[in-house]
């Protein structure tokens, strides 16, 4: 009996170390997969895989017919334009906020939009590459305008609800902790659930990215008061810019991924929309605009970036999605989450949307 | 009326002490009907009318349901078919199958799809008819072959629905399509592999019987998450880049998750009635001349899986609802429908527990008509 427990213990010990010798290999040939070109493989693929989020209202759902739409999507819509021509050709996969990196990492998905905080951690160990933000967020705190609380200061000893592994949560610890405020966090995975909490009076504060504050305030329910029961303090406890990420070495999507955001930047600077954007490719008003769509100015030549692209990229993606400022009208602005003011207007309106010359 | 009264009296007013039970019983009934069907009545339900379509068939597009429907009719009507053939369920539960499959087609069923679960009504009920109806035993035999047969080929002709003419993409199936679908994988693949790998632990070969126990030991002893988030991030480095292997569609994956999964547990339940078996029945088909195969097959094999099928349908049911998993693999399934759905505009916001009602229902029903087959095959086979 004793031999024979031996004889398995062996065995399998060798199995372990065959697969290993396997995992190892193979570990380094889908690296080196992974570093290749993501660029050519969706160009030879046809399609873009887009990891989006499916349940955060504005940046993300899927709508009744199983469509996914929102401000993220968007990007991926404008991405999809920009390298094949046509902003239907994406697959989306819905990601939970703990898979997302490794289904990046692992190459289930080419590029990660899904309302993720760029953080030196994020970009550094977690091999991603974050581009511009396209979206600049900070966390906040919503209390009942009935409850006395004026600043974070005042809550000394209330019970907060907080969505559990998200960078909120540390902030929130940071924020109350670091200053000696006594308090209790109540986590929930979901929104919803902690919404009923919320309503149910379980805790006294929410906090989660000030967007999202503002959207749940604005359909906070009659039934328990409507949006003027409630209360977004004005502090901000940490800053959070969301945008677009793709594998560390993976250069040409990168810059393509990069581009196109701040192509659609700076269409909107510009005044190229989706409904003009046909009359101002071919009767450019400056050569700028004609750099930014890829036409010749005025009988000139046409420049190419070389960004291994279409060198008109930017019109399939101002045709078939907008640019910057027709994304956020078209989903955030029906949420109440105003641009005017915020830090994400153009720089010329005082906000952080700057997109560096296309030249 | 003097029969139900005394009926009653018997019943539920017997002794002091079932006076007191019966009034407590009644009380909590009262309480928990009274406190349902106020949450039924004051609550607003657009959440789930405007999106019946993702909760049954998820992501697919549109213009490609017609897969779904043909596949949910084909089904339908084998089910009828057999249950009156093979089962001849008495007009009471007929009725009562009919009623608990009633609700969910009273939330699913839209203008467009009226005339459509008509006509599959109908056809499954001239079925059921004819089936509970035919004295003919030749023209029987025959038919119960028939419908043998399309069982076995269902599941194949069904990816045939969905793939032919151009189909969507598997990841795009979603909703409870998809936890049907992989739960009928899980049991169809895993129930002879479960079978394989008992006997394989009961077996004499000593090399066999560790691969079998070390496989069982090795699956039960992680978590199903833990071997669907393997599937998904670590099984395309293990699997050599033959056949398109190494990047399997993360259904696919899903499936053959699930399918492992099952094996092990269904091992471990037909392990439990090939125990039960006497001694003395193998010796006396040895006596009579019989190989160990044909021992195992004819002797033990059909009364160890006679014994286990109510633990076996226990465990089909558990497999059913551990198919809600699989949300973590970027498979939206039911559950995952459910959740995501308040968020999607406004006017939806804190509604999950109307969503999650409504999945909750769904998968009650499907479970309960699954025990109630397993309740009526255990009478007609009188364990």
């Amino acid at each position: 009996m004793f031999k024979f427990r031996l004889i398995g213990i062996i065995s399998l010990f060798s199995v372990l170390f065959v697969l290993a010798a396997c995992s190892e290999e193979s570990t380094s040939s889908g690296s080196s997969d992974a570093s290749s070109n993501t660029l050519e493989v969706i160009k030879d693929r046809g399609t873009l895989n887009c990891g989006v989020n499916d349940n955060l209202t504005g940046f993300g759902v899927v709508a009744p017919d199983g469509s996914f739409e929102g401000f993220d999507i968007d990007f991926c819509k404008a991405i999809a334009a920009a390298i094949l021509g046509d902003s239907s050709k994406v697959e989306y996969t819905p990601l939970t906020a703990s898979a997302r990196f490794e289904a990046l990492g692992s190459g289930e998905v080419d590029v990660l939009i899904r309302n993720t905080t760029w953080t030196a951690s994020r970009d550094r160990d977690l091999g991603n590459d974050f581009t511009a933000p396209t979206f600049y967020d900070g966390q906040g705190m919503m209390v009942y305008a009935d409850s006395g609380y004026d600043s974070i200061e005042s809550m000394s000893g209330a019970t907060v609800c907080v969505l559990q592994g998200t960078t909120t949560e540390l902030n929130l610890d940071d924020r109350f902790t670091g200053s000696g405020i006594p308090y209790t966090p109540l986590t929930f995975e979901t929104n919803d659930p902690l919404q009923a909490a919320f309503e149910a009076k379980q805790c006294e504060g929410w906090t989660t990215d000030k967007s999202g504050l503002a959207s749940k305030r604005a359909g906070f329910p009659a039934a328990s008061g409507g949006p003027e029961a409630l209360v977004v303090l004005a502090e901000t406890l940490s800053k959070e810019p969301l945008g677009p990420l793709t594998r560390d070495n993976d250069s040409e999507l990168y810059d393509v991924v990069q581009w196109v955001v701040f192509g659609m930047m700076q269409a909107e600077e510009s005044g190229i929309t989706s409904s003009n954007v046909s009359s101002m490719a071919a009767n450019p008003a400056d050569p700028g605009m004609a750099r930014l769509l890829g036409v010749g100015f005025e009988g000139g030549e046409v420049q190419d970036f070389g960004f291994g692209i279409s060198p008109d990229f930017m019109q399939n993606v101002l045709y078939q999605v907008g640019n910057y400022g027709e994304v956020y009208d078209r989903h955030l602005v029906p949420l109440g989450l105003t641009r005017e003011g915020s830090l994400n207007a153009q720089w010329t309106d005082g906000g952080l949307i700057y997109a560096p010359p296309f030249r | 009326m003097r029969i139900l009264l005394s009926r009653i009296r018997e019943n539920f007013l017997g002794s002091k002490l079932d006076v007191i039970l019966s009034i407590t019983g009644a009380l909590f009934i009262y309480f928990i009907l009274s406190t349902l069907i106020s949450f039924i009545l004051n609550s607003d339900w657009t959440l789930i009318l405007v999106n019946r379509k993702l909760m049954l068939t998820g992501l697919m597009p549109e213009e490609e349901i017609w897969r779904a429907w043909t596949i949910f009719s084909l089904t339908t009507i084998l089910m009828t078919t057999s249950i009156a053939f093979w089962f001849k369920i008495n007009i009471k539960s007929s009725i009562f199958y009919i009623l608990l499959l009633l609700i969910p087609l009273l939330i699913f069923t839209t203008k467009n799809t009226l005339l459509y679960v008509l006509f599959i009504m109908i056809l499954s009920i001239v079925f059921f008819y004819l089936g509970y109806r035919s004295k003919n035993s030749e023209l029987k035999n025959i038919v119960s072959r028939i419908i043998m047969i399309s069982w076995i080929i269902l599941l194949p002709i069904c990816f045939l629905i969905l793939n032919i003419l151009d189909g969507p993409k598997m990841t795009l199936w979603g909703g409870f399509m998809i936890n049907l679908i992989l739960a009928a994988i899980a049991i169809f693949a895993g129930f002879p592999l479960g079978i394989l790998l008992a006997l394989g632990r009961a077996s004499s070969y000593k090399l066999i019987k560790l691969i079998s126990t070390l496989y069982i030991e090795v699956i039960r002893g992680a978590p199903l998450v833990a071997w669907l988030l393997l599937a998904w991030f670590v099984l395309p480095k293990f699997l050599p880049n033959l056949f398109g292997l190494s990047d399997l569609n993360i259904v696919v994956r899903a499936m053959i998750v699930l399918s492992l999964f099952a094996s092990a547990y269904i091992a471990e339940v037909i392990r439990g009635g090939l125990q039960s078996i006497p001694k003395g029945q193998e010796e006396a088909s040895f006596a009579l001349g019989m190989n160990s195969i044909s021992n195992t097959i004819f002797i033990v094999l059909p009364q160890a899986i006679r014994i286990v099928i109510p633990t076996i349908v226990s465990t089909f049911i558990a497999i059913f609802k551990d198919t809600s998993l699989v949300f973590i693999l970027a498979i939206t399934d039911l559950l995952r429908i459910g959740r995501l759905i308040p968020e999607q505009q406004q006017a939806f916001f804190g509604k999950s527990i109307e969503s999650l009602a409504v999945v909750a229902l769904l998968f009650w029903v499907v479970s309960l008509v699954l025990s109630q087959i397993s309740r009526t095959i255990e009478k007609k086979l009188n364990i």
